[in-house]
Parts: C-alpha cells; sequence; structure tokens
C-alpha cells in the first residue's frame, strides 16, 4: 500500500440502526485506481461501512473523507451531487428502471446531472459495445438476463466518469459463469477509466479480482495480515 | 469415461488440524484463520490473474483451483464464526 493520502478514508465509523450496533469502529481506506473488496459474513455490517463511505448514510460518529473534503460534514445537497457526478453505484439487482430502455438507463445519471438529452444518449451508446451489449439498447430490463442487467448497470455506474464506484454484492443474483464475466468487465473497465472500485462481497471468487481485501466483522473492520501484494 | 468418480472430500486436514490444536491449546484461532484467510486470498488473486490470458483448457483448470480454495475459504468463514462453540464443546469431549 503507498504512503500517500488516500482518495477515500473513513476513520472510527460508528452506525447504529436503534439498539443495533452496525459499525463499531470501522477504519477503511482507499487508494486512487484501487481495486478493493470489503468481505464479511451477513450482518457483519460490510453494506452499512460501503453506504456510510458513499454518503447514503451519515455515521453517527467519525468521519469520511474523499479528496481531503469531510463528506459525513456535508449538507444533503452536496452529498447527492457528490454521489451524481463523483461516486458510480451498482447494486445486486441493478435497479434499473423498468420502463426505460437500456440506452436511457445508461443515460440517466447524465440526464439527472442536467446534460442535454441527445448528449447523454449518444455517451450511453458509446458505452453499449464496452460492454457486450450491442443491440440490446432499446430492450427493457425485463427483456435482458441478468448477467447484462449489470452490465447495463456497470455502464451507468461509469457513464458519469466517476472517481469510485461502489458495488454492492454485484453477482449476488447471478451464476458463477454470469458472476465472472461481471467481475472481468466491471474490473477492466474501472481500471481503463482509472476509477477505483469498492466491492462489498461475500464470495472469496469475486474477491479474488480486487487487489486488497479487507474483511469486516462485528462492525470493525479486520487489518489483514501482510502476505503479498497484489499480481 | 462413463462411469461416475466417487466423490472425493478434498480435505485439507492440515487446515482443520490446526485449528482444533489452537482451540485445544487455548491459542487464539482467530489469529490463524485470519492469517490463513490472507494466504487463500492472495493465491486466489494469484489465479484470477492468471486466468485473464490462459486458454481455455486452461481456465478450466484454474477454475478448478479456484472453486477448491473457495471451499476452504468458506469453511474458514464458517469457522471463524463459531469458535467459541467450538471451544465449549471441545471442553465437554476431554
Amino acid at each position: 500500500m503507498s504512503e500517500a493520502t488516500p482518495l477515500l478514508a473513513g476513520r472510527g465509523l460508528h452506525k447504529n440502526f436503534g439498539l443495533t450496533q452496525a459499525l463499531r469502529g470501522a477504519d477503511l481506506s482507499l487508494e486512487a485506481g484501487e481495486v478493493l473488496a470489503v468481505m464479511g459474513p451477513s450482518g457483519s455490517g460490510k453494506s452499512t461501512l460501503l453506504h456510510c463511505l458513499a454518503g447514503i448514510l451519515t455515521p453517527d460518529s467519525g468521519e469520511v473523507i474523499f479528496n481531503g473534503q469531510r463528506i459525513d460534514r456535508m449538507l444533503d445537497g452536496q452529498r447527492t451531487r457528490l454521489r451524481r457526478t463523483v461516486f458510480g453505484f451498482v447494486f445486486q439487482f441493478g435497479q434499473l428502471v423498468p420502463e426505460l430502455p437500456v440506452l436511457e438507463n445508461i443515460a440517466l445519471p447524465l440526464l439527472l446531472a442536467g446534460k442535454g438529452r441527445r448528449v447523454a444518449i449518444a455517451a450511453a451508446q458509446a458505452w453499449l459495445p464496452r460492454l457486450g451489449l450491442e443491440g440490446l439498447g432499446h430492450r427493457l430490463p425485463g427483456e435482458i438476463s441478468g448477467g447484462q442487467g449489470q452490465r447495463v448497470a456497470i455502464a451507468r455506474a461509469l457513464v458519469t466518469g466517476p472517481r469510485i464506484v461502489f458495488a454492492d454484492e454485484p453477482t449476488g443474483s447471478l451464476d458463477s459463469v454470469a458472476g465472472d464475466q461481471v467481475m472481468e468487465l466491471l474490473v477492466s473497465v474501472a481500471k481503463e477509466e482509472h476509477a477505483s472500485v469498492i466491492v462489498v462481497t461475500h464470495e472469496p471468487r469475486v474477491a479474488a479480482y480486487a487487489d486488497r481485501q479487507v474483511t469486516v466483522r462485528d462492525g470493525r473492520t479486520v487489518q489483514p495480515a501482510v502476505v503479498g501484494g497484489a499480481p | 469415461m462413463s462411469e461416475p468418480e466417487e466423490p472425493q472430500p478434498q480435505l485439507q486436514t492440515v487446515l482443520f488440524q490446526k485449528v482444533v490444536l489452537a482451540l485445544m491449546s487455548g491459542r487464539p484461532a482467530h489469529e490463524y484463520l485470519d492469517a490463513q484467510r490472507e494466504a487463500h486470498l492472495k493465491v486466489m488473486r494469484e489465479l484470477t490473474a492468471a486466468r485473464r490470458t490462459a486458454s481455455l483448457r486452461d481456465s478450466l483448470l484454474i477454475d478448478y483451483q479456484l472453486f477448491h480454495i473457495e471451499a476452504d475459504l468458506r469453511w474458514i468463514d464458517h469457522a471463524s464464526g463459531r469458535p467459541d462453540n467450538l471451544i465449549e464443546e471441545m471442553e465437554i469431549e476431554l
């Protein structure tokens, strides 16, 4: 790991939901261009950690710093802008808008960011061949496979040129072959775009695509023993 | 070729014995399991990287290796989630 200031860092993060302590002092840092896997069993707090780092949730205490800025202290509007412009998201079930064709689903973040429709659709169009989605632009999400849907979600996450892609169990609904294809594309395309990736997963095969893995247990990050760097 | 092979549990007996010995001797099994998880993940990262440029035949072999190492890792995570129960159980048996 480099000694440089990380692109994103969470320090001493605590988050409670009622009486449930989801995070109990979690620490995590992400370097620019790094692919990081956050592993852990169900209920360990790994998704809560991802949501705090992405500014979706505000931690009860601790700090989240992106590019030198405290995300946890930002106003809702500032955080929303950050999520729309420099963060991208891929969720377990894609969360595509079912009424919109593939092309418009990919263009959606650009449209929400105020880009003109023609520009947004043209940008989205360019992503179809990169993710093996040629000829599917006019299909609805219900008319494509789960793996294709996740590739659409990857394109939608990257179309704005984000600095970080947050992926929460991106292969959780896929078989192993489709899951491998999705991870291969997510990692290779993100590297081409110089975007960092944080992928939350309980699957070691998915985590193996990352440069580095961190385990969350009982709301805390377990610092790994050093056994060698990424290949 | 048409006769199915007898399924053989690919037991990493050393892995299993080390965990049990750690628990029996009062040593923290978590430390060993965490270190072992790291070692397994390192090999999985290397295999996953090698698969990118492998032929179809070699990638199938790598998949075979990955699935078996993943099975170990799943057991490590399973064991990590219940060392206290194991200690109690073993104290009764001993």
